[in-house]
């Protein structure tokens, strides 16, 4: 069993009670300037209220919150023996976003039974997918990390697209979803204060067994433990916990991982000491960040659940730094492996998923919906509507490819099966920086995009060489960084949509993707350049096939291991920030595309690329054309279809395994 | 109103079959459009109000919850969601003009090839709301044609404005918080500066409570202790139905809600929503709703 831990540093727990200690010291500190504050001049009755029934529930929901989550995050992280475990990396918020987005658009009816009900029902249900895709592979650290990222992705892309499109009916969500701590009165804190003191006491009970999970598990059997109903019982408790969070304040992410992580750094290494700690930490954290929003904000109301996932996720990318991890640790998937083709048999395979393409494509172009139904476009129909269909169908093909290129590429690179410009962040650099730039520069057009988005996806790539050059590109590391930009790219993006300006919805046009205002010329540049990137390709054949034998190999192969990443990487963000720009930062087809060519049995670099491209272009076609038809006249952007699909795909195979 | 209805049927018939009645029909059009097809909730408000019904909106549930009036005729499709309209819908409609806002345009460049598009500019950052909308009137006026009907609007929501101001007058209205409450009863969203709320405020010789900080549409996300800000003032509040009836029942839970002095006071007026980013006539309806909502008498106390 690999596990995931940070290098131990000879500390004792006494540490961590003075940066516990010192931390609530501080938050207080801040609270008290706040109070003092709200209470000059003095006398006044109703500053008096609101120092009581505003200022101290505040102060007392952003501890319990962040106790809570922190409790939780020191739960999810012993029972999984992962330290990067939490409410959010596990895909619960992102399971409670969506129930409440579901409840809210359509069973407006269910909303009286409280949110927090709503939030544990969906966060208890995504967690259930995520224990249960990670089942087959023993909970391994990675695999269920993977799974955690996979849902959350999924999960948080339909809740974002419905949201999206019901802009305005959902307002109410875009604040909940951001965090607000802000209070009136003692109710939310004496049902979270009630929920926390349950599950602070089905903890004590738990704690010895808990314990024991310490030992191997053989050990902790023989001891006549029953390892499942532990486990179980504290993912629930963990669940109830966070989930009571999210319904009754919001979402806030990264803190249930950064208190237990500053915990364990500080010396708290048993989980005795880990249980205070933890919840110690990240309840501190959240109510000095709160508190210091409160004081600078002047009235303004900054949510602090977006703050901190803002400001935990580089935390995270820091903390990657001291990650001790199985060398040998990677995720195989099910890909039912046949053995390599024969030379005419690739052929002809590549032949065939050429003409699927070429089938696919035509279905693309005539089929569609008019308002009175399915219609065929023929004849003079056709040409009318070849003008729209065309471009978008040609960009989704080039989009498609260039991600399964960028896929293929990375997989390489790293040597591991999961690596996508998705999963690792890349298409979030890129569009993190779209977002930057359309709400902070004047409208552009869509070269400029596609540089900067570009540009995005090669400084999040330098990013993850930096941060994996001290672990010679390790597969865990890669993939952790990818999930921090994700973040930093959601928490700023629910930042910003709270805020209510009306420059988002410009962002929000250029994140879905722009794929039905590509034009024809744009395609044409833009197959060209796929297509470019295709025959450079086999000229890399030999780093593709050397480079997952890792470094010590290539290097004695006569592969001049950096310079052949940087020009690899070089390739992969020019194609993913192209891509990125036509069906936005998720799609999940770089991720797709590699494997089901891999699975058709093309396995060597080149033929595998091939067949990854035509697959994808496949994929994200059939992507667009069904987003185009399911709603009528609505339409589902490429991206999200292709998401929800990957997603999956992508739990079937771990399941499969 | 002189333009009728055609079926879909028709459409389609006249899209794909028809070149000749087509280019026929463009030319008897051309000096004025009258198939103006709206893709932002402020185009398609002005549209109505002008007296244009357009064949097709995007998103029209979003209208109907949140500008309401004018009304939309039930003969007007829906063309899906304001960010990606439905190109090839539109196409088969063939509109003679197309008109969106200026945070579409960059990315709904492409329309173009189905019919002209105009684009409303985003307002400048010091240009307040009414004057913004009364360009935007006369700007569509001028391109479709209806100057004068623009022109009337114009003067008739100044008029509207006009006596609401002088209805107002003499009633001692105390400085007022125009807010939204959140279905949770903690998040507010009070509006102020150069939005269309905060404008009309000022040219109906009221005065704005909150004096905050708002973003550019003129709204900010507060808590409810921020409506203590003035002690004189009312709270008006949009009534959304179900959530907002729900905000209130908490509310009424917090001592906090209870003690703010307009609370105490019982001056709390509920009316019902107004698209604070609409044109004339949702400025004239807000104008009209603050005579007939706010009381006779203010009480003091």
């Amino acid at each position: 069993m690999a596990e995931l831990a940070i290098e131990p540093r000879h500390r004792s727990a006494g540490q961590a009670l003075y940066w516990g200690g010192g931390l609530l010291v501080l938050s207080l500190a801040v609270f008290a300037i706040n109070l003092c504050g709200l209470l000059t001049p003095p006398g006044d009755a109703l500053r008096q209220v609101m120092a009581e029934d505003m200022l101290l529930p505040r102060l007392v929901v952003s501890l319990l919150s962040g106790a809570g989550l922190g409790l939780a995050g020191v739960l999810f992280q012993q029972v999984l023996r992962n330290p990067l475990a939490e409410p959010g990396t596990l895909g619960v918020f992102a399971g409670a976003k969506c129930a409440v987005v579901v409840a809210t658009l359509w069973l407006p009816g269910l909303l009286v039974l409280g949110w927090d009900v709503i939030a544990l029902a969906g966060g208890g249900a995504a967690m259930a997918i995520v224990l249960l895709i990670a089942w087959r592979s023993d909970f391994s650290p990675l695999s269920l990390i993977l799974a955690g990222l996979v849902v959350s992705l999924c999960l948080g892309a339909l809740g974002s697209t419905l949201m999206m499109v019901n802009f305005d009916a959902v307002n109410d969500l875009y604040v909940w979803e951001a965090g607000s701590l802000v209070q009136n009165n003692w109710q939310v804190a004496v049902s979270l204060a009630t929920r926390f003191a349950i599950v602070l006491f089905l903890t004590v009970l738990l704690t010895r067994r808990l314990e024991l999970l310490d030992l191997e598990d053989a050990g902790a059997r023989g001891l006549g433990v029953s390892l499942v109903t532990t486990r179980l019982f504290a993912i629930v408790v963990a669940v109830a916990i966070s989930a009571s969070v999210a319904g009754f304040v919001g979402l806030i992410g990264f803190i249930g991982l950064a208190g237990p992580a500053i915990a364990r750094q500080a010396g708290a290494r048993r989980l005795r000491d880990r249980l205070w700690a933890g919840p110690l930490i990240a309840a501190a954290l959240l109510t000095i960040t709160d508190q210091t929003l409160f004081l600078l904000s002047d009235g303004m109301e900054i949510p602090a659940g977006a703050v901190c996932a803002f400001l935990a996720a580089p935390m995270l990318l820091w903390l990657l730094r001291s990650f001790k991890g199985d060398q040998h640790e990677t995720v195989s998937l099910a890909t039912a492996e046949r053995s390599p083709l024969t030379y005419p048999a690739v052929l002809s395979r590549l032949a065939l998923s050429f003409v699927l393409l070429l089938a696919v494509a035509a279905v693309a172009l005539t089929l569609g919906r008019t308002p009175d139904g399915w219609h065929l476009a023929v004849g003079s129909d056709f040409t009318e509507l070849l003008h729209w269909r065309l471009p978008r169908v040609g960009a989704a093909a080039a989009a498609g490819l260039m991600f399964a290129l960028a896929g293929v590429i990375m997989q390489k690179l790293t040597g591991n099966a999961l690596a996508s410009p998705e999963l690792l962040g890349v298409s979030s650099g890129a569009g993190l920086l779209l977002v930057v730039a359309s709400f902070f520069l004047p409208a552009v057009d869509r070269g400029t995009m596609m540089l900067l988005s570009c540009a995005g996806a090669f400084t999040a790539l330098v990013i993850l060489l930096w941060l994996g050059r001290r672990t010679a590109f390790r597969s865990e590391h890669l993939l952790l960084s990818g999930v921090a930009l994700g973040s930093i790219m959601a928490a700023m993006l629910t930042y910003l949509t709270s805020l209510g300006d009306p420059r988002i919805l410009r962002v929000l046009a250029w994140l879905s993707g722009s794929i039905s205002s590509v034009t024809l010329r744009e395609t044409v540049l833009m197959s060209l350049g796929a297509l470019v990137a295709l025959c450079l390709v086999p000229l890399t054949a030999r780093w593709l096939l050397i480079l997952p034998l890792g470094g010590a190999v290539s290097g004695s192969l006569g592969v001049p291991e950096r310079h052949s990443r940087v020009a690899l990487l070089s390739l992969t963000a020019a194609l993913t920030g192209t891509a990125t720009i036509v069906v936005g930062p998720l799609s999940f087809v770089g991720l797709m595309a590699p494997h089901l060519a891999r699975m058709s049995g093309f396995r060597t670099p080149v033929v595998q690329t091939f067949a990854a491209g035509i697959l994808g272009a496949i994929l994200m076609v059939s992507a667009d054309w069904i987003g185009r038809t399911i709603a009528f006249p609505w339409q589902v952007p490429a991206g999200l279809v292709s998401t929800i699909l990957g997603g999956a795909f992508f739990a079937a195979l771990l399941v499969r395994r | 109103m002189s333009q009728g209805y055609l079926n879909r049927r028709i459409l389609l018939g006249a899209a794909f079959a028809a070149p000749f009645v087509l280019s026929v029909s463009r030319q008897a059009f051309a000096a004025s459009p009258t198939r103006i097809v709206a893709l932002d909730l402020l185009a398609t408000e002005v549209l109505l109000t002008l007296g244009i019904t357009p064949p097709a909106i995007a998103n029209r549930a979003l209208y109907q919850r949140l500008v309401a009036e004018p009304e939309l005729p039930p003969t007007v499709e829906d063309l899906g969601p304001l960010t990606e309209p439905n190109a090839e819908y539109l196409q088969i409609l063939r509109p003679e003009l197309i008109v969106l806002s200026a945070w579409q345009a960059s990315a709904l460049g492409r329309l173009s090839e189905i019919a002209p598009l105009h684009v409303l500019q985003s307002p400048a950052r010091n240009v307040p709301a009414v004057s913004y909308a009364t360009d935007v009137t006369r700007e569509l006026g001028n391109v479709t044609g209806r100057s004068t009907e623009a022109d009337q609007w114009i003067e008739r929501t100044a008029l509207a404005l006009a006596e609401a101001k002088k209805a107002l007058s003499d009633r001692s209205i105390t400085p007022l918080y125009i807010c939204r409450f959140a279905a949770n009863g903690r998040n507010v969203a009070v509006f102020g500066g150069n939005g269309m709320i905060g404008d009309v405020l000022r040219q109906v010789g009221l005065t704005n409570a909150w004096q905050g900080r708002v973003n550019a549409s003129g709204v900010v996300s507060v808590g409810i202790d921020q409506l203590a800000g003035d002690p004189d003032a009312r709270i008006v509040h949009f009534d959304r139905g179900a959530e907002t009836k729900q905000a209130l029942s908490r509310l009424e839970q917090s001592p906090l809600w209870n003690a703010l002095p307009a609370v105490r006071a019982k001056r709390v007026t509920a009316m019902p929503v107004i698209y604070p980013s609409g044109g004339l006539f949702s400025a004239a309806r807000f104008a009209r709703q603050l005579v007939s909502f706010l009381p006779a008498r203010e009480n003091h106390g």
